[in-house]
């Protein structure tokens, strides 16, 4: 699995608030900014609910902040896109397979409806339900 | 531990949309109705024309509606596919055209015709419950047989479909000897008490468990919110396994059981409303489009329809027009309110899912919210909503302008809701032919 890192060596978690993410990773602010959340008014939501209060994708939110490192498993990029609702997760998902040949993907429940595309688009994958509320995924391209 | 997901097949979204399409189409005719028979609906329920309207409303739209919500998500539920997609599309035409014949000879008052188009009915009830039965088959075995169990199969969702598909298959048995016993009689005992058990067995035994089970489901998932927590979900299942078998029994001539089973259900209605009120509090989802503020509003109408629930099974009141009243906020006020807000959510993402979820990562998709219209959306709610309340309330005073013109509001309201649907379902003119089962 590829272990997160930030700029100032810690790493960003959904539960952080966004006044507090903004205030240990100044370039937060202009990502926000982007994406639409509203850092003056919703500076006390944590970073999940201001992704969700402006339609922003958390997985793709944390990805910035916390840019991977080089990978050191068998896994070369994770995403996270729980606290999302459909077809969000679904379209993340996508998106990031589109430039990667493997994919950790961690949701809030089985992606019953994401597995024909993957299948189709020439991925195989593994699920496992590691703790309540959260699946992990696997995603790997099927080799010939 | 990590197993490859049994998942590469999934029911086409063309069915689940088949039946809302009708389901909407009876919805509007059943308000249309409303407005044309706005005199008949003064008097009693149990004419011709009052007797279309209702069946039109329960087995058009409702039933429908709730046929198609389970054909999409069964196989989310219970992580498996349908057993037969081609039984799916022949039930659809079956039920439809037996709805049709049922409600036009409840319309003519012709009752060879209504015993024929019921045993119509029953056929597609029957192959419904068939291929979810075989669908549901070995559920507590785990995946493949291999004795698996990483998932918890039988979830409360799960528990109340099976209460819902059980529910069914009695009122239908129920309806088919009503429907027989106008040509020959046999049924003992006397004849509206055995007409409230069927619409009791009907609404509670069928229709509720399905819609506690649903929204189980799907309210966490669409207002970003923790699941129902398991004691929660466990009263649900034992006041109405308990409460609608004690409350038929009662209308049916155990009169001692009908407050009982009554009391039962409500509790059950007052523990989901108060599991809805507490997730909205606890949503991380601080705004709410109209599908949601639908659902909302639907469960506000649960404490109206309590309180005079419990009170025409205390005695405290009577009459047809109560009954009416009744109805209006259980069946457009809870029930059609919350199908109403949550096609509002379902449908736009299986036609997103069927014509842009293959090009999802390749190139730039519309989301959800840009395949609908919010305009109409929310004249739709007010509308709807406005419109059941007025009726209720016209209902019990009797007046028939005011019926007519709450039936006007309602049919304007409906109309727009399908005009919403409409909108979102020509996205799937000229989509690519469907590829792993999309």
């Amino acid at each position: 699995m590829t272990q997160h890192a930030c700029a100032n060596g810690s790493p960003v978690h959904p539960d952080q608030t966004v006044d507090d993410i903004v205030r240990h990773h100044p370039g937060a602010l202009e990502l926000f900014k982007r994406a639409g959340i509203n850092h003056c008014c919703g500076a006390h939501l944590s970073l999940r609910e201001a992704a969700a209060a402006a339609g922003a994708p958390l997985g793709a939110l944390l990805l910035a902040l916390n840019p991977p490192a080089p990978a050191k498993g068998p896994h070369d990029v994770v995403l996270d896109v729980r606290g999302l609702e459909p077809p969000q997760p679904m379209l993340r998902v996508l998106e990031a397979l589109d430039a990667a040949d493997e994919l950790e993907v961690w949701l809030d429940r089985r992606p019953v409806f994401l597995y024909p595309q993957i299948e189709e688009r020439g991925f195989e994958h593994d699920t496992s339900e590691p703790a309540p509320g959260l699946v992990r995924v696997f995603i790997r391209r099927r080799r010939a | 531990m990590a197993v490859r997901a049994p998942a590469g097949r999934s029911l086409s979204p063309l069915i689940p949309l088949g039946y809302f399409a009708c389901a909407a189409a009876a919805f509007v005719a059943g308000v249309l109705g409303t407005a044309w028979f706005a005199p008949e609906l003064t008097g009693h329920y149990y004419h011709p024309q009052v007797l279309a309207l209702t069946h039109t409303i329960t087995l058009g739209w409702i039933t429908m509606a709730i046929m198609g919500a389970t054909y999409q998500l069964v196989p989310v539920v219970l992580e498996r596919p349908i057993w037969s997609e081609r039984i799916a599309q022949w039930q659809l035409v079956i039920v439809a055209v037996a709805v049709t014949g049922m409600v036009a000879h409840f319309h003519m008052g012709t009752w060879p015709g209504l015993a024929a188009s019921a045993a119509m009915l029953a056929a597609g009830i029957g192959l419904y419950l068939l291929n979810l039965a075989v669908t549901f088959r070995g559920l507590g075995r785990g995946f493949g047989g291999s004795g698996l169990r990483l998932f918890t199969p039988w979830t409360a969702t799960a528990r109340l479909m099976a209460m819902g598909f059980t529910g069914l298959a009695l009122t239908t048995l129920f309806g088919l000897s009503l429907a027989a016993n106008h040509l020959v009689r046999f049924l003992p005992g006397e004849f509206f008490p055995t007409v409230h058990a069927h619409l009791h067995l009907a609404l509670l035994g069928w229709v509720t468990p399905m819609m506690l089970g649903v929204s189980a489901r799907v309210y966490p998932m669409f207002l970003l919110a923790p699941a129902m927590g398991p004691w929660t979900s466990r009263l649900q299942v034992w006041a109405v396994a308990f409460g609608v078998p004690a409350l038929v029994l009662g209308l049916l001539g155990v009169p001692g059981l009908t407050l009982v089973g009554t009391l039962a259900v409500a509790a059950a209605a007052l523990v989901h409303g108060s599991w809805v009120v507490g997730m909205v509090r606890a949503r991380k989802r601080p705004d709410l489009d109209w599908g949601l503020r639908f659902t909302i509003t639907a469960t506000a109408c649960l404490p109206p329809a309590i309180v005079l629930g419990v009170a025409i099974a205390a005695g405290a009141l009577a009459g047809p027009r109560v009954a009416l009243a009744y109805a209006v906020v259980v069946l457009g006020g809870w029930i059609s309110l919350t199908i109403v807000g949550m096609m509002l959510r379902i449908v736009p993402f299986l036609v997103w899912y069927r014509v842009y979820g293959p090009r999802a990562g390749r190139e730039p998709v519309p989301t959800l919210a840009g395949l609908s219209s919010p305009c109409l959306e929310g004249a739709s709610y007010v509308l709807l909503t406005g419109g059941i309340g007025l009726l209720a309330v016209a209902l019990l005073a009797g007046d028939a302008t005011w019926i007519r013109v709450a039936g006007t509001m309602l049919s304007l309201g409906a109309l727009a809701f399908a005009a919403v649907l409409i909108r979102i379902l020509r996205h799937l003119i000229g989509a690519a032919p469907r590829k792993a089962g999309l």
